[in-house]
């Protein structure tokens, strides 16, 4: 029968202020896992959001909604194309430039003309001549609104959630835990970085209320520095709260290398640790080396915004690609960031459940690190066709398809440690196993789109789309809901009901792949990224069908993830004791209580055994009483 | 030529280019499907088989720690398979970059939200224009694009094309329509609201259908449209603006001091010259700048011509028949 | 060593923290830190260097001109200024070394006295420049530069702001980072005088000239390059 300790770091002290002012990177943990869970669960109503719209053609949210609109000064009424046209002629500050007010008007002539070839000659017009003003108006609303949900959805995933998730949550709470220290290197700068995400999810939460942004979360020039004409509010907030998201990225980082490379317990050398050490670490150069250029890219995207200085608007100078470069220089090895935590859990969760050693310790360290230089080479494969020259689209996907090695050879190292394992079908097993299957598929068609005369055909469709989610939900949140149940028992020291957390395991893969298997098709067959409507196309009855499947999918995905939050949070509260090692782990944050008592251990530990040595060490020989192995034989040192 | 021979997943492929693409899209797809297969077999086996018994005794499992041979062999093969790809890749790649020589070329102005695209009249300096694209069946079709506002990109799915369109630049690509017929464009570069209704038909024509189309829809452009295609890189339509070329503001009527000293009265003959041989009679000041080049009937037709003169006119506030005050530029 | 114990009974330094089991891990942890620190602001600064090497290659013409426009003895004078100041912050650094607190307390305010002279300079170069109609991005106004009547540049240049933006950015940023580094060091300097370091304990001083000589070294690049070619 087992029961929690009677002091431990949830309950050592009270008050909200204990918590507030923390420097305990356990507590630090849990104040990231709410507010970032929060961030996942409102990207995740966003998406649901877009995915409703996109179930049927035509309009969906604000069909109706159409309001009569005043004629304007030049005659039109106010929804017609022409008008539009010329408002947004306008609202580009199209001043001392004739020619683009002058090509807007042009433009709007054009249509004119179409509209009226359309009527002799039935040619094709993407908007129907004959709809009315108030269908006009209310189909604008309902684009406008979807371009924002789209781009909230991609912002506060990559910014709020899946950035910081792993390693400010899984890694804040497990690092010190698992190297034998009392705590990280900088505990008020670990503290400060939470208090620094706060502040960026503020600037983003006022720029969502001020009117939001429709940029996409990947801000290109010169949409982003025209939009919303002189309201700059919007835009610069939602900038500078990735400017200042990006600080806390960095001093996570900072904090997890020095805490790396100088607070080990001794004994623990770089090859006695567990791999998810690995994997942060790598994470962790990646964040510091690569988010400062993220930062100087927002704010030079603020200065051209609010000060017009000529660096990416080509009407005041600038080069509209340079923006691409010196976003995707981050927003590439950004990825990395996300993916070597998920690599990192997936460690842990195989060889526990399995009771196997690891297969190919090294091999796996070295890639992580591998991984995580080689990604500052490849930034421009995200543009092969932004018109760049063909010699740096050579070089781009070259590299490309070399970085794809490594990660593909840690898939049959984590296949390889299942056999002969003793395998448990706990979820966290389950979890793991899913990620095998999804990463690989994401992966592989991530070769598809790095082989340069495919990629020219599927570059902005929906098979794009489908590539990333398989590799960042199918990779990061699988292994990220993995690791969360397989460490659950270890933070509140309760464990999760496991009928529901498989029934949910099952609904998650299912839904996910409903929805993105899907899109590979709709890709293919051509349906473009960011369409808020596909009617009026000649496939328009085809990707119905698909995009309705795929919107189904999504349901009952959000219903998986949905059962998880209402479970684990009742299993914090009021979960069975789970005792200090239910999984049988070997690492060191098993031979504590769960959960641990504030300073981490109730003795100094000694290394004596590897995190993986299944084949010599029975679980059942851990002990938090000696921070390590009952017996004394087996100690190292 | 054939088509594509597998179209379960891609469309119909209906350029030249498709089937070397579709070949390599296959190819990595069924690699990759073997991988797949071979990665969750073995996985889901390995659960089964491995099981840990409900009342197993806990013990120690084998010390399988690694296994140089074949971590070498499913390193090195995925190297060698993914090289291939990437020659291929790269191969398709420049044959969709490289244009064929005697390529007809129609310009394509992407524009919030709408295209228009443009055709030469062979030689008549006119042009044909229209929001959806024209073109020849069987012979190769350059589209020169430019932005007249923000990132778009042209996307033929059934021709896989694509190109991203840049403001202030041009890009271009190419491709030989195989069959006649109506296919979807696509601008595949969010560009703000209406992104998703900027949508155009590519007309694949017979060769004669297409010649009566260019004729049918020949028009001269209006002096504003020419101005802005061909004038406004040097010439400004502002008070005072003189960087490069003299300004239109004012323009008509001015009585201008030539570089010989002489002066002149800037009205229609002297325009038409200075449109067709610009170097005969160059205002004082401006001698030294880049020089005009002249501008032939191919380029700008008479009626053309006619048209920026009364463009001109449009901008001065000189009145024939009037007692005029020499406008100021 | 064995088996380390709860070092409860074993006298600690007092600037020692708990989570440290001793001065010399303490030390080294605190100095890596602000090493990867000071990598995060190189790369941020390499953002805008970038911008600088684009733009010159781009448009060679309009930074031969406009360069002009800057005052190179004032520039060259903040240089001088700078390095100074790195000079006296390493002999503070020295001096608490061998345990001699009022030296480096001086040396500490000297430094932050040349940063200030650093920031007065910038200050006139600035309000200058403004009131020469020179502003970074779309206020920019300045006839000369637009007529192309400025020496040495040969034909009128487009969109001369480009420059200027480049200059007050990067001139900018790095003014930001000379006063956050006067606050820091500063408090060291206050706390030096309250006894708080010796030669057992001085990694804030010493944290905060590494930073200090990083801005020293990003101005020495930043002054040729914007005012000397």
């Amino acid at each position: 029968m087992n029961k929690l300790p009677e002091k431990h770091f949830i309950n050592n002290s009270k008050g909200i202020k204990s918590w507030l002012l923390t420097m305990d990177h356990k507590r630090i943990a849990i104040l990231y896992m709410i507010v970032v869970m929060s961030a996942f669960y409102l990207a995740g109503v966003f998406a649901l959001i877009v995915r409703l719209e996109l179930a049927k053609p035509g309009a969906l949210f604000f069909k109706g909604a159409a309001i009569e609109e005043p004629a304007n000064a030049s005659g039109a009424p106010k929804g017609s194309e022409a008008a539009e046209t010329a408002v947004a002629a306008d609202e580009t500050g199209a001043g001392p430039e004739p020619a683009t007010a002058a090509a807007a008007t042009d433009a709007a002539a054009d249509v004119a003309v179409g509209a009226e070839k359309t009527a002799s000659n039935n040619e094709y017009k993407p908007i129907d001549p004959g709809m009315s003003d108030a269908a006009k108006v209310s189909m604008a609303k309902s684009q406008v609104f979807y371009n924002k949900m789209f781009t909230l959805h991609g912002a506060i995933m990559v910014f709020l959630f899946i950035i910081p998730s792993v390693p400010a949550i899984l890694g804040n709470f497990l690092l010190p835990l698992m190297i034998g220290a009392k705590d990280v290197a900088f505990p008020r700068l670990n503290l400060a970085s939470w208090y620094v995400y706060m502040l960026g999810a503020a600037f983003t939460l006022f720029a969502i209320l001020h009117g939001t942004v429709d940029t996409g979360w990947t801000f290109y020039t010169p949409y982003s520095t025209q939009t919303g004409g002189d309201d700059n509010t919007s835009v610069i907030m939602i900038t500078m709260g990735v400017f200042i998201l990006g600080f806390s990225s960095i001093f996570t980082g900072l904090n997890f290398a020095v805490t790396i490379h100088k607070m080990r317990a001794p004994g623990i050398g770089w090859f006695d640790m567990p791999l998810f050490i690995w994997g942060i670490y790598a994470t962790a150069l990646v964040q510091v080396l690569a988010t400062p250029v993220i930062g100087i890219t927002m704010v030079l995207l603020v200065l051209e915004r609010w000060l017009g200085i000529g660096i990416f608007d080509p009407s005041l100078g600038g080069d509209p690609v340079l923006f691409q470069h010196f976003f995707w220089f981050y927003s590439h090895p950004a990825v990395y960031i996300m993916i070597l935590p998920g690599f990192a859990i997936i460690n842990e969760l195989v060889t526990v459940h399995s009771r196997k050693h690891i297969f190919g310790y090294k091999a796996i360290g070295f890639s992580s690190v591998a991984i995580a230089l080689l990604g500052f080479m490849v930034w421009g494969h995200h543009m092969f066709l932004s018109g760049q020259s063909e010699f740096s689209s050579m070089v781009f996907s070259f590299i490309t398809f070399f970085i794809g090695i490594p990660s593909g050879i840690k898939i049959f190292n984590w296949v390889a440690t299942l056999y002969k394992g003793s395998i448990a079908w706990t979820t966290p097993m389950l979890y793991a196993v899913s990620f095998l299957i999804l990463f690989t598929i994401g992966g592989l068609t991530g070769i598809h789109l790095g082989a340069l005369g495919v990629d020219v055909h599927l570059h902005d469709t929906y098979f794009v789309v489908a590539h990333f989610h398989y590799v960042m939900v199918g990779g990061t949140v699988i292994a990220f809901l993995g690791g969360l149940h397989h460490w659950w028992p270890k933070i509140f020291g309760r464990m999760y009901n496991e009928f529901w957390a498989k029934i949910s395991c099952g609904l998650v893969f299912i839904g996910f792949n409903m929805t993105f298997f899907t899109q590979f098709y709709l890709g293919s067959q051509g349906m473009p990224r960011r369409y808020h409507d596909y009617s009026g196309m000649m496939k328009t009855n085809l990707f119905e069908s698909l995009h309705g499947f795929s919107s189904l999918g999504a349901l009952v995905l959000g219903l998986g993830l949905f059962i998880t939050a209402i479970y684990l949070i009742h299993a914090a509260f009021k979960g069975e004791p789970a005792g200090e090692n239910p999984w049988g782990g070997l690492s060191l944050e098993w031979a504590t209580t769960s959960p641990p008592p504030t300073e981490n251990f109730l003795v100094d530990p000694v290394y004596s055994h590897g995190p993986y040595d299944y084949d010599r060490v029975l679980p059942e020989e851990m002990s938090a009483e000696n921070a390590g192995l009952k017996r004394e034989k087996d100690r190292r040192l | 030529m054939e088509v594509s021979p597998k179209t379960w997943f891609m469309p119909k492929g209906a350029s030249s280019i498709a089937e070397d693409v579709d070949w390599l899209f296959y190819v990595i797809t069924w690699m990759s499907v073997a991988f797949f297969v071979i990665i969750t077999v073995c996985t889901i086996y390995f659960m089964f088989k491995y099981r840990r018994k409900r009342d197993e005794k806990p013990g120690l499992t084998i010390p399988l720690h690694h296994n140089t041979a074949l971590e070498t062999v499913w390193t090195v093969i995925p190297t060698i398979m993914i090289f291939f790809i990437f020659i291929w890749g790269f191969r398709s790649f420049m044959d969709l970059f490289v244009i064929p020589a005697g390529a007809e070329e129609v310009r394509v102005q992407a524009a919030q939200w709408n295209w228009t695209f443009r055709h030469n009249v062979g030689g008549s300096g006119n042009e044909s224009k229209s929001n959806n694209l024209h073109v020849p069946v069987g012979r190769p079709i350059k589209l020169h694009m430019s932005s007249s506002d923000v990132l778009h990109s042209l996307f033929i799915p059934d021709f896989r094309v694509k190109m991203d369109i840049i403001p202030n630049r041009t890009t271009s690509l190419w491709f030989t329509a195989l069959e006649e017929g109506e296919y979807d464009l696509y601008c595949t570069e969010y560009c703000g609201e209406k992104h998703s209704k900027m949508l155009g038909r590519v007309y694949v024509m017979s060769e004669a259908d297409y010649t009566q189309w260019v004729l049918d829809n020949a028009k001269a452009g209006t002096g504003e449209e020419i101005y802005n295609n061909k004038c406004s890189v040097c010439h400004s339509l502002e008070a005072g603006n003189v960087e490069k070329a003299p300004t239109w503001h004012n323009l008509y009527g001015r009585t201008e001091t030539l570089s010989d000293g002489t002066t002149i009265k800037v009205l229609d003959d002297y325009i038409r010259e200075s449109i067709r041989y610009p170097h005969l009679k160059i205002v004082e000041g401006f001698a030294s700048k880049t020089s005009m080049a002249p501008f032939p009937k191919q380029s700008v037709s008479n009626e053309e011509v006619e048209n920026i003169i009364g463009f001109m006119k449009s901008l001065s506030v000189y009145k024939a028949d009037e007692a005029n005050e020499d406008p100021k530029p | 060593m064995s088996q380390p114990t709860n070092d409860h009974g074993h006298q600690r330094h007092p600037a020692l923290a708990h989570h440290f089991n001793d001065m010399e891990q303490q030390h080294e942890s605190l100095k890596m830190g602000l090493w990867l620190f000071l990598v995060t602001e190189i790369l941020l600064f390499g953002g805008l260097f970038g911008f600088y090497v684009f733009f010159r290659v781009w448009h060679p013409e309009l930074f031969a001109g406009a360069s002009r426009m800057l005052n190179v003895n004032l520039g060259a004078l903040n240089t001088l200024v700078l390095i100074a100041s790195s000079v006296t912050v390493a002999l503070a650094i020295r001096c608490i070394q061998l345990d001699q607190p009022k030296k480096t307390f001086w040396y500490l305010i000297a430094t932050v006295v040349f940063a200030g002279v650093f920031m007065v300079v910038k200050y006139f170069e600035y309000t200058h420049k403004f009131h020469a109609g020179i502003f970074p991005g779309e206020n920019f106004n300045n006839l000369d530069f637009a007529l192309g009547k400025v020496e040495g540049v040969v034909a009128p240049i487009q969109n001369p702001h480009v420059f200027f933006s480049i200059y007050f950015a990067m001139t900018g940023l790095h003014g930001l980072h000379v006063l956050g580094g006067m606050f820091f060091l500063t408090w060291v300097a206050w706390r030096t005088s309250k006894g708080a370091y010796s030669s057992e304990y001085f990694s804030p001083v010493e944290l905060g000239g590494l930073y200090w000589h990083l801005v020293d070294l990003i101005w020495i690049y930043l002054f040729p390059l914007l005012y000397l070619i």
